[in-house]
């Protein structure tokens, strides 16, 4: 496939961006070559430079000096020296094209697709043969539409097909599937080699995920920190690979057959130490449960009890009260639907069709689905951030204190200008064991929780912006776990997260969960982590549970078309 | 509005920098530049003082602020550094700029117009800080509660502010000046009550992105609620909007007091106003040009100044939205 000639050359490029008389290198003495037809994988974690090496490609630095470039770049073997002077838009424009991560903010929303393309293709047949070409089944009614009435996958077949339709020697796609469900991904990255292939160009692919970089990749170029740690043919990369950092990112990737007992990807020793001894059980004085079970004690009597307990040892009792029911948190017959357009009937959107789903005492249930499934809408009935329209939700515990939610966001979820410790005192006060502790417990127990989630002291003095996207999801965690709810609603917590990051924090729910003897319901798009966590796993396909398997054997006891489906689209 | 809520939000997207007091791994991705979500470290809170760093202001922007700091200073003290008593001749009538112990001229019956200007900035000022603190502040409650609550009371209020933005400020400062007479009072009530509105429908939109906004949604998940809720998650993120937006008003005000002044709605004379004295003047604007032009000048200075300092205003503020 390689051919002799290369499309481009990158040597010794070092990018440095300047900001508040800072200095950061975001790529250091990058050397690679890319050839005709070829498929380059740069692979890396967030802040490793692969993406500005594609901005360099691309000529889209800014040049008002904020960015320095040095080396030499040579695109069809014309050197840009240099590398980020604006004269050089030209040959870029002719010769590379992109395919972005959001192809809805790249396309125009005002034109047909007909219109964009016929401005490369110069006529409506041979858009039409271009739209062939990404595999579009329908293309003359496919140009006829405007990018917001398409489908996220075929909108970056789109995409794409602009892209091979301006016939450039190199085609930079920077994350082009990440923003799509993962039975799409598959397709569109079918769809992308062989177009590409077909039409001859080079491919630089930037991705954080081995797994699809091994997927379309023929050679692969591990980036850390703005340096190529390691490069090569893919096999030879993924197969056995040399370097650390490499190693470290494939024990990093989640796949359907992990050892489920042990914590996943690289584990620091230290951290998970200073967690368990943190986490050493507080539970519920066996008298008083005796007592509840006898029927001596109201509800409201147990709560009470318990809470001048914690006030007294200064600690809030874990599991306070899932300790006395065999369920933790029951859905039924769950029905929402959303105002769209149009009146009445027909402008009501159904999300959720009789859902039904119980979370045992202790018990971790993940609810996986694609997007628009509406397994985020079932977390947040679960929450009661939504009413359901029909069905009934029961949470065990006091209002408030029985659910608490860790969102994906982590850092849009964390009020920005409060301290982590003000974000935590805020949440024991408001819970009715926390608001019963004097000041300095409550100050004791933020310390200590922050301990709990593996975050060093300091943290506690830290606005949100200042921490890492890992730190905030401790943050985040932490504040949900500060007092323990009987149920943990986690709501695709790890999927912004570099992988390392995530294994991190995915080890972190699942130790949390036995330590402090909470039940989860985490709700994901990714199977592997769903298996990872979950005793059990709901699948949920339009408003709809279409199957519960458990977790251990998720990929063989899958049954349903829609289940075997997701499977097959983890194991490519 | 001279301030879209666009411009806020860029000009907080703006806001580049990652800090990495705690970070342990250069998280932030290098290869998107600065990230955009790192806003400069507020400075609320008891211990936030320690880690303030100022923020970047560029040249253009000192100056601005600068500008607005003389012109405060001379409207304050401007009065006592009068030269003459602004309401009684002091001299020779239609004395050119420059004269001796004149120095922008006299005015048709020889009052000094430099003394004149100066008291009649103070009373400009002064009335737009009053209109746009009492419009700000009504405007906020309104929209606060009209965004917080939402529902009936959204509508209810929204429609009522409709209303008032529907009335023309002309025709109210009118009916105040038969009502009260025809004083500064009655036009400064004149304008507020059209100028609210507009900051009613500001801040209601503001609250409600606010309140849509993750961290809001957790905090509630969290048990907050209410005023709490209102105060420690939601308007430290709208506050700095409705000051940028009042400090750039306050050029905006100056302007329509101005105009109100100078169709005669304001004090009569000899009270010196700059809109009343443009208008007076406007008969000798070919034979004396100095007796309308000082006046005017001063107007168009304190409004620029005020516009000018919008984008430094929004430089100093900014980090403290999301």
């Amino acid at each position: 496939m390689t051919t002799a000639s290369p499309v481009l050359t990158i040597d010794d490029l070092t990018v440095q961006y300047r900001a508040r008389g800072r200095t950061v290198t975001a790529v250091s003495d990058v050397t690679l070559t890319l050839a005709a037809g070829e498929c380059l994988g740069l692979v890396g974690e967030s802040g490793s430079g692969k993406s500005t090496i594609g901005a360099v490609v691309q000529g889209i630095l800014p040049a008002d000096g904020s960015v320095t470039a040095t080396g030499a770049v040579a695109i069809d073997g014309r050197p840009l020296v240099p590398v980020t002077d604006p004269a050089w838009r030209e040959i870029r424009g002719r010769a590379v094209t992109t395919v972005f991560q959001d192809p809805m903010r790249s396309l125009d929303p005002t034109m047909r697709i007909g219109r964009m393309l016929d401005r490369y293709t110069g006529s409506a047949d041979a858009s039409a043969e271009a739209l062939e070409r990404v595999q579009i089944r329908d293309p003359r009614l496919v140009l006829r539409k405007y990018p917001h009435q398409l489908s996220g996958g075929m909108r970056q077949r789109i995409m794409i097909a602009l892209a091979l339709s301006r016939k450039p020697s190199i085609l930079v796609a920077d994350e082009p599937t990440t923003a799509l469900d993962v039975s799409v991904q598959a397709e569109v990255l079918t769809v992308l080699k062989e177009a590409a292939s077909d039409a001859g160009c080079g491919v630089i692919f930037v991705t954080h995920d081995l797994g699809v970089a091994h997927h379309m990749c023929d050679r692969l170029a591990v980036l850390q920190r703005g340096r190529v740690v390691e490069q090569g043919p893919v096999d030879e990369v993924i197969g056995a690979p040399t370097h650390e950092y490499t190693r470290r990112l494939m024990a990093s990737r989640l796949t359907l057959d992990l050892d489920r007992s042990r914590p996943v990807g690289p584990v620091d020793d230290a951290v998970v130490a200073a967690m368990a001894d943190a986490g050493a059980e507080s539970t519920v004085p066996a008298d008083l449960t005796r007592r509840w079970d006898a029927g001596e004690l109201t509800w409201d009597a147990f709560v009470g009890e318990t809470a001048a307990l914690g006030a007294a040892t200064g600690t809030p009792p874990a599991h306070l009260v899932s300790h006395v029911t065999r369920t933790s948190l029951s859905l039924n017959g769950i029905s929402k639907s959303y105002r769209g357009h149009g009146r009445g009937k027909r402008g009501l959107h159904q999300v959720l069709h009789d859902v039904s789903l119980e979370v045992g005492y202790r018990e971790a249930v993940a609810l996986v689905g694609e997007s628009g499934s509406g397994k985020s809408t079932t977390l947040k009935i679960a929450a009661g951030i939504e009413k359901p329209d029909a069905g009934t939700v029961s949470r065990q515990g006091v209002a408030g204190e029985g659910t608490q939610v860790v969102f994906q966001d982590a850092g849009a979820s964390l009020t920005p200008w409060l301290t982590v410790e003000q974000i935590l005192l805020e949440r024991i006060e408001h819970t009715r064991t926390g608001a019963v502790l004097s000041k300095e417990a409550r100050l004791a127990l933020a310390a200590k929780t922050i301990g709990l989630v593996g975050l060093p002291p300091e943290v506690l003095a830290a606005r949100p912006t200042q921490l890492s996207g890992g730190q905030q999801q401790r943050v985040a965690i932490a504040r949900a776990v500060a007092v323990p709810p009987s149920v943990l609603l986690c709501d695709e917590p790890t999927s912004a997260l570099d992988v390392s990051v995530a294994c991190s924090v995915l080890n972190l729910i699942s130790l949390l969960r036995h330590s402090l003897g909470i039940s989860v319901l985490f709700v994901t798009h990714d199977l592997a982590a769903a298996r990872l966590i979950a005793d059990r796993v709901a699948v949920m396909t339009a408003g709809r549970i279409v199957e519960t398997v458990p977790g251990e054997r998720l990929a063989h006891d899958l049954t349903t078309e829609y289940g075997r489906r997701l499977v097959d689209a983890s194991l490519a | 509005m001279p301030l879209s809520r666009k411009g806020i939000q860029l000009a907080v997207a703006e806001a580049a920098g990652a800090r990495t007091l705690v970070r342990k791994a250069p998280a932030a991705d290098a290869g998107a530049g600065p990230a955009p979500s790192s806003p400069s470290p507020c400075r609320r809170g008891a211990d936030g003082s320690a880690r303030r760093s100022g923020p970047a202001l560029g040249l253009g922007d000192r100056l601005a602020l600068g500008a607005v700091g003389v012109v405060v200073v001379l409207a304050i003290v401007g009065p006592w550094l009068a030269p003459y008593v602004a309401t009684v001749p002091s001299g020779e009538a239609f004395l050119p700029p420059l004269s001796d112990g004149h120095l922008l001229g006299t005015d048709a019956i020889g009052m000094d117009i430099l003394s004149r200007v100066l008291v009649g900035m103070r009373s400009s000022l002064g009335a737009a800080v009053v209109v746009t603190l009492a419009a700000a502040a009504f405007g906020t409650v309104i929209g606060v509660l009209a965004g917080f609550r939402g529902g009936w009371l959204d509508s209810a209020l929204m429609r009522v502010t409709d209303l008032f933005l529907a009335v023309p400020a002309t025709i109210i400062a009118m009916v105040m000046a038969a009502a009260l007479g025809q004083t500064l009072g009655s036009a400064i009530i004149g304008i507020a009550v059209v100028w609210w509105p507009l900051y009613a429908r500001l801040v209601r939109g503001e609250v409600r992105r606010v309140v849509a906004l993750p961290h809001v949604t957790a905090a509630q998940v969290s048990g907050v609620k209410g005023w709490r809720l209102l105060t420690r998650h939601v308007a430290p993120a709208v506050s700095p909007t409705v000051a940028v937006t009042a400090s750039i008003d306050i050029g905006g005000v100056i302007m329509t007091l101005a105009a109100l002044s100078f169709l005669g709605l304001g004090s009569p004379a000899p009270t010196p106003e700059l809109g009343r004295m443009a208008a007076d003047g406007m008969r000798y604007l070919l034979s004396s040009w100095w007796i309308p032009v000082m006046p005017s000048l001063a107007i168009t200075v304190m409004a620029f100044v005020f516009n000018y300092a919008g984008d430094a205003w929004r430089t100093l503020l900014r980090g403290r939205g999301v």
